[in-house]
C-alpha cells in the first residue's frame, strides 16, 4: 500500500480521471491546482512536522509574481512561471531562516504573524498588487502553439505540472534526504544529537515546499486571470491546512485525497447551502476524534479490512476442499 | 602514560545564577572507561550536555585531540567524533530499529543526506553500520519494528546503539542501565566494557556493582564540582568520598 510507484500511479489517475467525472475544465483545473499547493503543505506538516501557516505567502507571491510578469513584460509563460517558483522558494527560505529558531507554539505564531504582515504588505502597495480588486487583467498567452483559453486545454497543462511536481516530490520525499526530515519530525532534539544541522534542514524543506506552493499560485491566477488579494490572505494558509489533514499527513497521495475532496465538496456545497462550511467543521471534528489518519488512512484500513476477509475466505475454501478428498 | 584524548579546564555551567557545573577539570585518557559518579544533582547529566555542546559552557575551556572545541555546536561535535546516549531514552519512536541506527550512522556526514536524488540505502556503510549494529546488539529479531515498540531493555540498548553508529572516539553513556532488569544489565556492563577496545567511555552510572567492575578511572562530583578522582580502588578507600556520600553503596563489586 505504500508504494511509491502504487501513488504515483494513483496520481496520474486522478489527473486522467477528472476530465471524465467532471463538467468543468476550470474546476477540474482547481482541484489539481490544491493538490500540488497540499502536497507542499504536507512536505512540512507531515514529513518534517512544522505547522506553517506561511503556506499562503508563497501561493500568493506565486500569483502575483506571474500576473506582474504576464501584465508588464513580454516573457514567455515558461519563464513567469520560473520566476513564480523562485520567489516563493526565496521567500519561504528568509520565512523559515527566521520562524524555525523557535519551536513548537511559537513556531506556530511566528508563521501567522508572517501571514498578517505579507497580507497587509498587498493591501498596502496597491500600486503593484491592485490591492483589495486584485491584480487584474491576467491574459492567458500560447504556450507551445496551444491556446490556454480553452479550459480543457489549460486543464492539460497544469495536470503536466501536477505530475512532474508530485514526482519531485515523491523523489524528495523518499530520498536520504525525505528519510532525514522524518527523523527530524519524529525527535528534532536527537537528530541534532546525531549529528545533522537541523535548521538546515528544516530550510531545505521549507524551501522545496515554498516553490511547490508559489508554483501553485502563478497557475492559480493564470486560471481565475487574476491575482485576488485573498490568495495571500492567512485563510489560504489554513485552506491549505485543512486539505493535508483531511486527506492524511506524512503521506503526499493522501494531499491529492484532500484537495480534490476539499474543493469538490465546497462546490458542490456552496451551490446548495450558503453555511456550508458548518459542515466542514463538523467534519474536521470528526477527523481529529476518529481518523487522524485522515481520508488515506480510511483507504488503508478499508484495504486492510478486504484482504482479512479475502485470506479468510480463501482458507475456508481450502478446508472444505481438503475434507472433501 | 597515555595521552589525555578529551579534557575540561574550569569548566562552568550557570543556570540563572546557579552553578550547576562549577570549575571542573576533567582528563579523559584514550581508550578507558572513565565514569562520573555522585548523587542526584551533582551536575553529571549538565556535565556531558556541556562536553557534547548541547549547552554552552559559560567559563573554561574543552579541548579535543589538541583541538579548542569550547565554541563547536553539537553536530560539529558528532563529525569530530564525540557522540552520546540519554539518560531518558530518546529515539526516532515510529521509525524502524534499523532506520533508527542506520540514521545515526548517516549522522557522521550529514551534508551528503541533503542529497534529494540519492536513495538512503546508497550510503553502503551507514547501511553496514546499522546491520552490524543489530548483531551486536542482539536486535536483529525486531530490525523492522518501530523503536517504539521495543521492550524496555531493547529501547536502552538501541539508545546506546545510537551513540555507536557514529564511530565516535569518545563516547558518553548516561545511565544506560537506568530501569533494567538484572539479566539486561549484565549484557550491558559486558557491552560497555568492550567498547574501549575502539572508543575512549565516558560513562554515567548510579550501579556501583557496574562502576567498579569496569571502570578504569572514576570521577566523583558533588554539587557541581569534582570532588575526587582516581582507580576503583583509591575511590572506594577514599575516606572524603565515604563520609560525603557513598557509604553503604559501596557493596557490590569485585575491584
Amino acid at each position: 500500500m505504500n508504494h511509491p510507484l502504487l501513488h504515483f500511479a494513483l496520481a496520474v489517475l486522478v489527473a486522467l480521471g477528472l476530465p471524465l467525472l467532471l463538467d468543468s475544465g476550470t474546476l477540474a483545473s482547481e482541484v489539481l491546482i490544491f493538490a500540488i499547493a497540499a502536497t507542499g503543505c504536507n512536505l512540512l506538516l507531515g514529513y518534517t512536522g512544522l505547522l506553517s501557516f506561511g503556506q499562503g505567502i508563497f501561493f500568493g507571491l506565486g500569483s502575483y509574481m506571474l500576473g506582474l510578469t504576464l501584465i508588464h513584460t513580454s516573457l514567455p509563460l515558461a519563464i513567469a512561471l520560473v520566476f513564480a517558483i523562485v520567489l516563493g522558494a526565496v521567500a519561504a527560505i528568509g520565512i523559515g531562516w527566521l520562524a524555525i529558531r523557535r519551536q513548537g507554539v511559537y513556531f506556530v505564531m511566528l508563521t501567522l504573524a508572517f501571514a498578517q504582515f505579507f497580507y497587509f504588505l498587498a493591501y498596502t502597495f496597491s500600486g503593484i498588487t491592485g490591492g483589495d480588486n486584485g491584480l487584474l487583467g491576467i491574459t492567458r498567452p500560447d504556450i507551445a502553439g496551444l491556446a490556454l483559453t480553452d479550459s480543457w486545454t489549460l486543464y492539460s497543462f497544469v495536470a503536466v505540472l501536477f505530475v512532474l511536481s508530485f514526482a519531485v516530490l515523491q523523489r524528495v520525499t523518499t530520498s536520504t534526504f525525505g528519510r532525514t526530515l522524518l527523523a527530524i519530525r519524529d525527535n528534532d532534539a536527537r537528530a541534532q544529537a546525531i549529528g545533522f544541522p537541523v535548521r538546515a534542514f528544516k530550510i531545505a524543506a521549507f524551501a522545496i515546499s515554498g516553490a511547490v506552493t508559489g508554483l501553485a499560485g502563478a497557475l492559480h491566477a493564470l486560471l481565475i486571470g487574476i491575482a485576488p488579494l485573498a490568495n495571500i490572505d492567512y485563510h489560504l494558509s489554513e485552506s491549505l491546512l485543512i486539505m493535508t489533514i483531511i486527506g492524511g499527513t506524512g503521506n503526499l497521495f493522501g494531499s491529492v485525497l484532500g484537495a480534490s475532496f476539499y474543493i469538490l465538496v465546497s462546490d458542490t456545497l456552496s451551490a446548495i447551502w450558503p453555511r456550508w462550511l458548518l459542515l466542514l467543521g463538523v467534519l474536521l471534528i470528526t477527523l481529529a476524534l476518529f481518523m487522524q489518519q485522515g481520508l488515506w488512512g480510511v483507504i488503508e484500513k478499508l484495504v486492510a479490512f478486504v484482504r482479512r476477509r479475502h485470506a479468510t475466505d480463501t482458507t475456508d475454501v481450502s478446508v472444505t476442499e481438503e475434507r472433501s478428498q | 602514560m597515555r595521552r589525555d584524548l578529551l579534557s575540561s579546564v574550569n569548566l562552568t555551567v550557570l543556570y540563572g545564577s546557579f552553578a550547576a557545573v562549577s570549575d571542573v577539570n576533567l582528563n579523559i585518557q584514550a581508550n578507558t572507561v572513565h565514569s562520573i559518579i555522585g548523587p542526584n544533582g551533582a551536575g553529571k547529566t549538565t556535565l556531558f550536555h556541556a562536553l557534547t555542546g548541547r549547552i554552552r559552557s559559560n567559563f573554561g575551556r574543552i579541548m579535543f585531540d589538541g583541538q579548542d572545541i569550547t565554541k563547536f555546536s553539537d553536530d560539529q561535535r558528532v563529525r569530530l567524533g564525540i557522540a552520546r546516549s540519554f539518560q531518558v531514552t530518546s529515539l526516532f519512536p515510529s521509525l524502524s530499529v534499523h532506520e533508527n541506527l542506520r540514521l545515526a550512522a548517516q549522522g557522521r556526514t550529514p551534508w551528503q543526506a541533503l542529497k534529494m536524488w540519492q536513495s538512503a540505502e546508497s550510503n553502503r556503510e551507514a547501511m553496514a553500520t546499522a546491520s552490524a549494529l543489530l548483531e551486536r546488539l542482539d536486535l536483529a529479531l525486531v530490525s523492522d519494528k518501530a523503536a517504539e515498540e521495543l521492550s524496555h531493555g531493547q529501547q536502552r540498548r538501541l539508545e546506546v546503539g545510537m551513540a555507536m553508529a557514529a564511530k565516535p572516539r569518545v563516547i558518553l553513556l548516561d545511565e544506560p542501565t537506568s530501569g533494567m532488569g538484572i539479566d539486561d544489565i549484565e549484557t550491558m556492563k559486558h557491552l560497555i566494557s568492550d567498547l574501549r577496545r575502539d572508543h575512549t567511555v565516558i560513562f554515567i552510572e548510579h550501579n556501583m556493582g557496574i562502576v567498579m567492575d569496569i571502570s578504569d578511572k572514576i570521577t566523583v562530583m558533588q554539587s557541581g564540582r569534582n570532588l575526587v578522582e582516581g582507580t576503583p580502588l583509591e575511590i572506594r578507600d577514599n575516606p572524603v568520598v565515604r563520609r560525603a556520600y557513598l557509604g553503604s553503596m559501596m557493596t557490590g563489586g569485585r575491584a
